[in-house]
């Protein structure tokens, strides 16, 4: 009976010192709010005076006691998955929303408050599960050659997130005003109003708590590798799943009663290691306490913040803010593999580059002319001829350049990227960059009394250009090693898109303004914009040109890279900064979230490009085919209501890209 | 072609308010409220007479604005997803032969350029667009709500300023007179209830665990204050002077008068089986009045539509 404590006491001489002051401060927040609405003399009326409580008594009975409960009990639930998902994918960064499992759910019920309203009230529980496992196949599926290697996860997360966001996000714009609900629970409420939510979700963590508990054995061999786990007689075949399913379903539970609630699965089992729970048996044991008291102190201080804020601010958006920072900081404490050298893993024949150039080039021209000339109108499908170019030529060129030349940059500097860091998954979407982007537009628009183009395009280019900084001075410790500059990209997007989350989950005006700003506006080009992104794009043609024989050299390693001559930190630095403006200037024009700059690299390279020059000739013809074809559907798809062409695009290339990393 | 669809448009409205005026006549209770924005735009036509035959070519960006427009006569040649005006209970109803714009924040410019109307009526929100829409006709920008405004003053102000540049200042003046007769009417309705002194929430219920509040500024609470009826939510209210709030912050007025408009389907069942709802002292006392679904921002015929619901629902509260 006593051997836990005992070990853990072993495991841990100062176990006890983390959690008593998290314990201590919970208590003084929990004092402070529960003072604030009720004298302590009246306290013990809450629980003995039954049905003869005087009011404020029974709203402390019915609505803030059930909402500490259901704090405590969700952050210990997210904590407990956090432990499992990262034991199982023995990935320190996995948890609910990086794996995209919080997205997937999140998907799943709006779909399900558009096409079956009655179904959310009833189901909700059903219907954020099968979002939530769908979405973990996803990641799954894409990192199982690559033995779930922490990067990689954290990639595929991320790209599922972005999936499921830009689908959740053509859904808004289109259903908008029927999503009211959905707003609140995606902002992650802890609000209660009895203790049906606590009943409901309190036995059904006690049992997946039971059910990890009893995995404790086979989970812990999870910290050898594979080959040595088999040979200690353990079936991973069975465990993984299982585990895997336990966490899944945990994190569905947590979802559905109270929304979505980010990196509590992250800090609860971090704080439980930092405090000396090595040990998976004690993180189990620990890192659920830790977790409920985060949660529960992050509530309570929400609640505690004077007016405006405390009544607006969901839980799951604050704890959200909080999370940015802490998954920047533990960047440092990550260990990350050296890029590998391109190995030969995918030796495709080289081919003259004459003709496939030729045959792209025929097609975007082909594209370039039908977006002109044949589009819906009012009386229908319609090709436009020339005695009445003059009328639409204004709405249609400007739009055209700029998705052109959007395409074109962040292909570019999708292919730089993934060049310079070895990792056939960067993308300038998880740069951070584009996240800082949007920020730097919230702001504007926030700000701004009267919100105009340019003002949102400075807004966004300052936002693009901190991010940036900030990413260089992260990466310089590293020595700009890529994988520690992607991941502090995906910090940035992950705090982006929480701060985003709260703008909007408020429903105010400003969410219905920012919605559709947020996914790129290739709509707002006006000649002068489409000018600028045309120079921007023949400027980036001529430095990715010139840039060419380092992207040739820096796959080979940092080694061979300074054998050469050519001075690997300071290339990197360069190529990072030269990709980190493209993708700025892309942003503005078709959103932080596309594909493209993913697919466009992948895609010439299977075509048999792999060397830097044709490869990027290549990615950067099928970049601008792709955002040409994906502004013409943009605006035609369902007529007369307009897409962003990002959105779009990103549907195109969702599908494609997981087929891709699945093989 | 456009011009006879749009004459369709007006004999289809024509007949619709006839026959809501029959209806009005065997007592229905809505269909005074239909009738109300339907009477409005009669009365503009009689009142700017030739005019009507010129009745401009107007796109309206916003689905409160097009009721105002609506309400003043005039039928837009084009709105935003005018399904959605239809979704949100928008009276008086739109004509099916209102062409669609598109979104609300993304317009279809080139919808719009063939639309070839003479004005563009567009919210402070839409200022990104402005310079565009400039290019295809005059822009016009109304505000009926925004940080520090009332919304139940700023909509008097638009609806005159709408009136101004469509020249239907006899229109608007009918408008006001009709809504001063309609809030005489539910203020005479509603002397047994201001006798009470009880304060009044005017609650929204979103789901089984979150209110929308109408605070003050809002159309609604506006429109509370003409009536001489207090406003039991003195909390903060976002620009449209909506709050959202916990059940638990209903409890500061114990003697408060409950009008919930618009439950959605579902969450009425959904409230009755909360301990915190069952033990709020509106609802163990039986102080709740439901209404019908409203838009939460309108004009003039949204506040007339609310204060005779109001005076229905509360004509019976007398403690």
């Amino acid at each position: 009976m006593n051997r836990p404590t005992a070990t853990v006491a072993f495991a841990a001489p100062r176990a006890w010192r983390l959690p008593a002051l998290l314990l201590m401060l919970a208590a003084w927040l929990v004092y402070h709010t529960l003072s604030a609405r009720l004298p302590v003399a009246q306290w013990p009326g809450v629980v003995l005076s039954g049905a003869d409580a005087t009011l404020p008594q029974l709203v402390v009975r019915y609505g803030w006691l059930p909402r500490v409960a259901i704090a405590l009990i969700a952050g210990a639930a997210l904590s407990l998955a956090g432990v499992v998902f990262q034991q199982v994918l023995r990935n320190p960064l996995a948890e609910p929303l990086t794996l995209g499992v919080s997205a997937g759910a999140y998907l799943a019920l709006t779909i399900a408050a558009v096409v079956a309203p009655a179904l959310v009230a009833d189901m909700r529980f059903t219907v954020a599960l099968t979002g939530a496992a769908l979405a973990m196949l996803a990641t799954m599926a894409m990192t199982w050659r690559k033995g779930f290697a922490a990067v990689s996860i954290v990639l595929a997360g991320m790209i599922v997130n972005l999936y499921c966001g830009a689908l959740s996000v053509l859904l808004t714009i289109v259903f908008e005003r029927s999503l009211t609900s959905v707003f609140i629970w995606g902002g992650g409420s802890l609000v209660q109003n009895g203790w049906a939510g606590v009943v409901w979700l309190l036995p059904r963590v006690l049992a997946c708590g039971a059910a990890a508990a009893l995995l404790v054995r086979p989970l812990t061999l999870f910290s050898l590798d594979d080959g040595s786990a088999s040979q200690l007689g353990m079936s991973l075949a069975w465990t993984r799943p299982v585990a895997l399913a336990i966490a899944v379903i945990l994190s569905a539970f947590v979802a559905s009663a109270v929304g979505v609630i980010g990196f509590i699965g992250l800090g609860g089992p971090v704080l439980a290691r930092l405090m000396g729970a090595r040990r998976l048996r004690d993180q189990l044991l620990w890192a659920p306490l830790v977790g409920a008291l985060l949660l529960a102190i992050a509530d309570q201080a929400v609640q505690s913040l004077p007016g405006v804020l405390g009544e607006l601010l969901p839980t799951g958006a604050a704890v959200a803010l909080c999370g940015g920072p802490l998954l920047l900081w533990m960047l440092r404490r990550l260990h990350v593999d050296a890029p590998r050298p391109a190995s030969a893993e995918r030796a495709a024949p080289r081919r003259a580059l004459r003709v496939p150039v030729l045959l792209l080039g025929g097609l975007l021209v082909a594209a370039v002319v039908i977006s002109l000339c044949f589009s819906v109108t009012m009386q229908g499908w319609q090709w436009t001829d020339a005695q009445h170019w003059s009328d639409v030529w204004f709405w249609r060129v400007p739009r055209l350049t700029a998705s052109l030349g959007a395409g074109v940059m962040v292909a570019l500097a999708g292919t730089i990227l993934q060049r310079v860091t070895g990792n056939p998954m960067a993308s300038p979407d998880l740069l951070g960059v584009s996240g800082g982007a949007m920020l730097g537009m919230l702001v504007a628009a926030v700000v701004a009394t009267e919100p105009s183009t340019p003002v949102l395009l400075a807004g966004s280019a300052a936002g693009a250009l901190i991010c940036l900084l900030t990413i260089v001075t992260l990466g310089r410790r590293s020595g700009f090693a890529p994988e520690h500059v992607l991941l502090a990209g995906i910090a940035i997007s992950a705090f982006a898109q929480a701060v985003i989350m709260l703008a909007t989950a408020s429903g105010g005006a400003y969410a219905n303004l920012l919605r559709p700003l947020q996914y790129g506006s290739t709509y707002l080009i006006v000649p002068a914009t489409a000018i600028a992104v045309g120079v921007c794009t023949v400027a980036a043609v001529l430095v990715a040109y010139l840039g060419a024989r380092w992207l040739e050299i820096l796959p080979l390693g940092a080694n061979v890279a300074d054998a050469l001559g050519v001075g690997a930190q300071r290339a990197r630095l360069l190529l990072l900064a030269v990709a980190a403006i493209l993708t700025a200037g892309a942003t503005v024009v078709i959103g932080p979230m596309s594909f493209v700059g993913l697919m466009a690299p992948h895609l010439a390279r299977l075509l048999g490009f792999p060397r830097a020059r044709s490869q990027m000739l290549v990615a950067a013809l099928i970049g601008g085919l792709l955002m040409v074809l994906s502004d013409w559907l943009g605006r035609n798809m369902i007529f007369p209501q307009q897409m962003p062409a990002g959105v779009i695009a990103t549907l195109l290339g969702g599908p494609y890209l997981m087929w891709l990393l699945r093989r | 072609m456009t011009e006879r669809l749009r004459f369709s448009g007006r004999r289809r409205l024509a007949l619709a308010g006839l026959g809501a005026a029959a209806l009005a006549a065997s007592g229905a209770p809505f269909a005074r409220e239909a009738a109300a924005g339907l009477d409005a735009r009669s009365d503009a036509r009689a009142a700017a007479g030739a005019a009507v035959a010129s009745n401009p070519r107007v796109v309206v960006l916003d689905w409160p604005l097009t009721e105002v427009v609506l309400s003043l006569g005039v039928i837009p040649a084009g709105v935003s997803r005018p399904t959605w005006y239809a979704k949100l209970d928008g009276v008086p109803p739109l004509p099916s032969s209102v062409v669609d714009t598109g979104l609300l924040y993304q317009p279809n410019f080139e919808v719009l350029e063939s639309l070839k109307p003479e004005l563009i009526v567009i919210t402070p929100w839409h200022a990104p667009l402005r310079a565009l829409l400039e290019r295809i006709a005059p822009t016009l920008t109304v505000q009926l709500f925004g940080p520090g405004i009332d919304v139940y003053p700023a909509v008097h102000a638009a609806t005159r300023k709408l009136a101004g540049a469509l020249g239907r200042e006899a229109a608007a003046n009918a408008l006001f007179a009709r809504a001063d007769a309609a809030l005489a009417d539910a203020s005479a309705r509603l002397a047994a209830f201001r006798a009470t002194g009880r304060p009044l929430y005017l609650l929204r219920p979103i789901d089984d665990r979150h209110i929308a509040v109408f605070g003050k500024n809002s159309l609604f609470g506006g429109v509370l204050g003409a009536l001489g009826i207090d406003n039991a939510w003195q909390g903060m209210a976002d620009p449209q002077g909506m709050s959202e709030a916990d059940l638990g912050a209903l409890a500061a007025h114990t003697d408060a008068q409950v009008v919930t408009i618009g439950v959605p389907p579902g969450v009425a069942a959904q409230l009755a089986r909360s301990p915190l709802w069952g033990a709020l002292p509106f609802v163990r006392q039986n102080r709740v009045q439901h209404i019908g679904p409203l838009p939460a921002l309108g004009g003039v015929v949204a506040s007339m539509r609310f204060a005779d619901s109001l005076a229905n629902a509360l004509q019976g509260v007398t403690t």
